[in-house]
């Protein structure tokens, strides 16, 4: 049987296999954080194991640091000592840290790639539901709860079901403004936030071959965000070109190549489910709701609950609408917004903020606008400022800040108030996620600077078509 | 470590679907460095907002709608539940994540009918549980089967950690690890 690139990553990281039991899984690499690690280092003391590999396990400071200058100045007692803590349990068991001032500190799943580590192949772990963005590599590549980090921790396996497999075709030529992040909405929106709960995607298709690794990236981001806990696209030369030259890329370069270019399916390999996406003339997306389903290209109107089929569909409809006070029939477009926050581990990237410097340069933030550009790393933030983009986002009126989650999941101080609502480029619109009461709306990052100057969720399309903004 | 032989209990329901684990625990509350104490702020935006919200006070069983779990990978979730008292969930669709993080820490995640499902959160009746015997009763004493491989039945049964397995193979993974690539 021909097999996919999915098979072949799981065979090679089997060690032990048994009737009525897990496989006992080969774990390539870690990557820990201030959050979901504390707990795991405790139960390592408490049961006096060692670290198997420190060398296979790196961590980083995201979540819960301020996105501020000082950084340090913390009110934050509590935030603090969960920093103190990563920091002393790195020292303790010979964990590589990349802190803060390091150069490359920033989101986990910013600078798995970034550094070189996250490589074709790989299986890679993180306590963080969006690990599955290493994917874009072509590493097999998921989040785990805490007990697994200690399990990894301490024998660098796991035991684990093999995933179903399915493969995600985009199919189409989509229209002018479309990103990665309206492609990945579109799949969410079709097959429903449970869709993939079982599964491990590939990600397939011209379009998805066209796209750069930031891109990819986008997308294998949100592979959770329809249940699927793995998300991976078979590499190409675009991967390899840009793994060439990194830090953590040891081999000889073309050594690693041909290593490398083995992990992709075969031609006609087998999935369990196929879902052909048509992205044909598809306009950009935005989200009206409280989860990544709900969702509408950017010229539709608000749904109302008869438009769904299913009651229970209907009924987070209309639950969903009661609280992002929305009504059914308007048009999404023209919708107010008070804050916008370009950032998180699904756009935050050097393309990302790029798209972002052509938009506002020139363009004065709308006066009734909060924004918020939050870089994924101290990388890009450098790059950032190298290519002069700190200083347009400045005379903008846009609060360009420094690396880390921030108002993704707003755990850090940085949060959207209650009543208020965002244009996000972030993975979540759930119920609260940004701050208490308060609203999401989910897009690309060109929509959401489109939105910072407009103040209200505007189309692409009609905001290039005006003469001043081409 | 409670018994999950057979056991008789109140349930608690929460018809929604797609609960997700910002819900359950939000992440102001991610910021402690141990797994103790969170029962307390279980579903606390939701208690916020909807006074007669369900009370976690001695309840075993919760009963809840498709989807269970989504989002963020957090164990705080299944922690604040344990937390709270929760043994056993049963609804028709686990997110993965949650129900791996769940079953790792004691708690029974039963996957049922959509049908079944509305029918115990219609009535809200006292539930059976039988690990053993794999099955649920209602209070008219029908038996509803669940599945549950023998690895995980026996894991909570016995109160076992999957690193009582993989320890077993420690020369094996050294050997894997010294050849792997890093």
């Amino acid at each position: 049987m021909n097999k996919n690139i999915i098979d072949k990553i799981w065979e090679a990281h089997q060690i032990h296999c048994e009737k009525g039991a897990p496989d006992v899984f080969f774990i390539d690499l870690q990557f820990l954080h201030e959050v979901t690690s504390p707990q795991a280092f405790e139960v390592l003391r408490q049961n006096n194991w060692k670290l198997f590999n420190h060398k296979r396990n790196f961590a980083t400071i995201d979540h819960s640091i301020p996105t501020d200058k000082s950084r340090s100045a913390w009110e934050d007692t509590a935030a603090k000592f969960q920093v103190e803590t990563l920091k002393k349990n790195c020292k303790e068991f010979e964990v590589t840290l990349f802190d803060c001032g390091s150069g490359n500190q920033g989101i986990v799943h910013v600078i798995g790639p970034e550094l070189g580590l996250t490589q074709p192949g790989k299986t890679i772990v993180c306590g963080d539901s969006h690990t599955s963005t290493h994917g874009a590599f072509g590493a097999l590549a998921f989040g785990i709860g805490t007990t697994q980090i200690s399990h990894v921790m301490a024998t660098q396996t796991l035991l684990l079901e093999k995933p179903k497999t399915m493969q995600v075709m985009f199919k189409g030529t989509p229209s002018k403004y479309f990103t990665p992040k309206d492609a990945i909405l579109a799949l969410i929106n079709q097959i429903g936030i449970q869709g993939g709960t079982g599964y491990a995607i590939e990600f397939c298709g011209e379009y998805i071959q066209n796209l750069s690794m930031d891109g990819r990236m986008t997308i294998c981001n949100m592979s959770i965000e329809c249940g699927a806990k793995f998300g991976l696209i078979s590499p190409d030369e675009t991967t390899f070109q840009y793994l060439e030259g990194r830090q953590f890329v040891l081999d000889d370069f073309e050594i690693a190549k041909t290593h490398w270019k083995q992990w992709k399916s075969d031609e006609k390999a087998y999935y369990d489910t196929v879902v052909e996406v048509n992205i044909d003339g598809t306009a950009p997306f935005v989200t009206w709701g409280t989860n990544p389903e709900q969702s509408v290209q950017i010229h539709e109107n608000i749904p109302s609950p008869e438009d769904f089929k299913d009651p229970a569909k209907q009924l987070a409809c209309k639950k969903a609408l009661e609280y992002t006070q929305l009504k059914s029939g308007n048009p999404i477009e023209g919708t107010p917004i008070d804050y916008v926050f370009i950032g998180s581990c699904t756009n935050s990237r050097m393309e990302d903020f790029k798209a972002v410097a052509q938009i506002i340069k020139g363009k004065k933030i709308h006066p009734n606008i909060t924004a918020y550009f939050v870089p994924g790393s101290e990388t890009i933030r450098a790059q950032c400022v190298n290519e002069g983009f700190d200083k347009i986002f400045k005379e903008a009126g846009a609060d360009f800040r420094y690396s880390g989650c921030s108002m993704c999941l707003a755990m850090n101080g940085d949060h959207v108030p209650e009543g208020k609502r965002c244009a996000s480029t972030s993975n979540r619109n759930f119920v609260g996620r940004q701050g208490t009461g308060s609203f999401t709306h989910l897009m690309s990052p060109e929509m959401a600077a489109i939105c910072a100057i407009s103040g209200k969720i505007t189309d692409p399309k009609k905001y290039f078509n005006t003469p001043q903004n081409q | 470590m409670k018994d999950f032989s057979l056991f008789t209990s109140k349930t608690i329901c929460l018809p929604q679907k797609d609960i997700d684990t910002d819900l359950i625990i939000p992440a102001e509350f991610l910021k402690t460095t141990t797994k103790e104490g969170l029962g307390k702020h279980v579903f606390c935006n939701l208690r916020k907002t909807d006074s007669n919200f369900p009370k976690f006070n001695g309840p075993r069983i919760l009963v809840t709608g498709k989807n269970f779990g989504c989002g963020s990978s957090r164990e705080h979730a299944p922690w604040a539940l344990k937390d709270a008292n929760i043994d056993v969930i049963i609804a028709s669709e686990f997110a993965d994540i949650f129900k791996g993080n769940a079953e790792k820490n004691g708690i029974l995640p039963i996957i049922l009918t959509e049908k079944t499902v509305q029918k115990f959160l219609t009535s809200g009746e006292d539930l059976s549980i039988d690990l053993k015997n794999k099955t649920v009763k209602d209070s008219e004493n029908t038996f509803y089967s669940f599945e549950i491989t023998d690895f995980a039945q026996k894991r909570l049964l016995e109160n076992l950690s999957d690193m009582d397995f993989l320890m077993k193979f420690s020369t094996e993974i050294r050997r894997f690890d010294t050849k792997q690539k890093r």
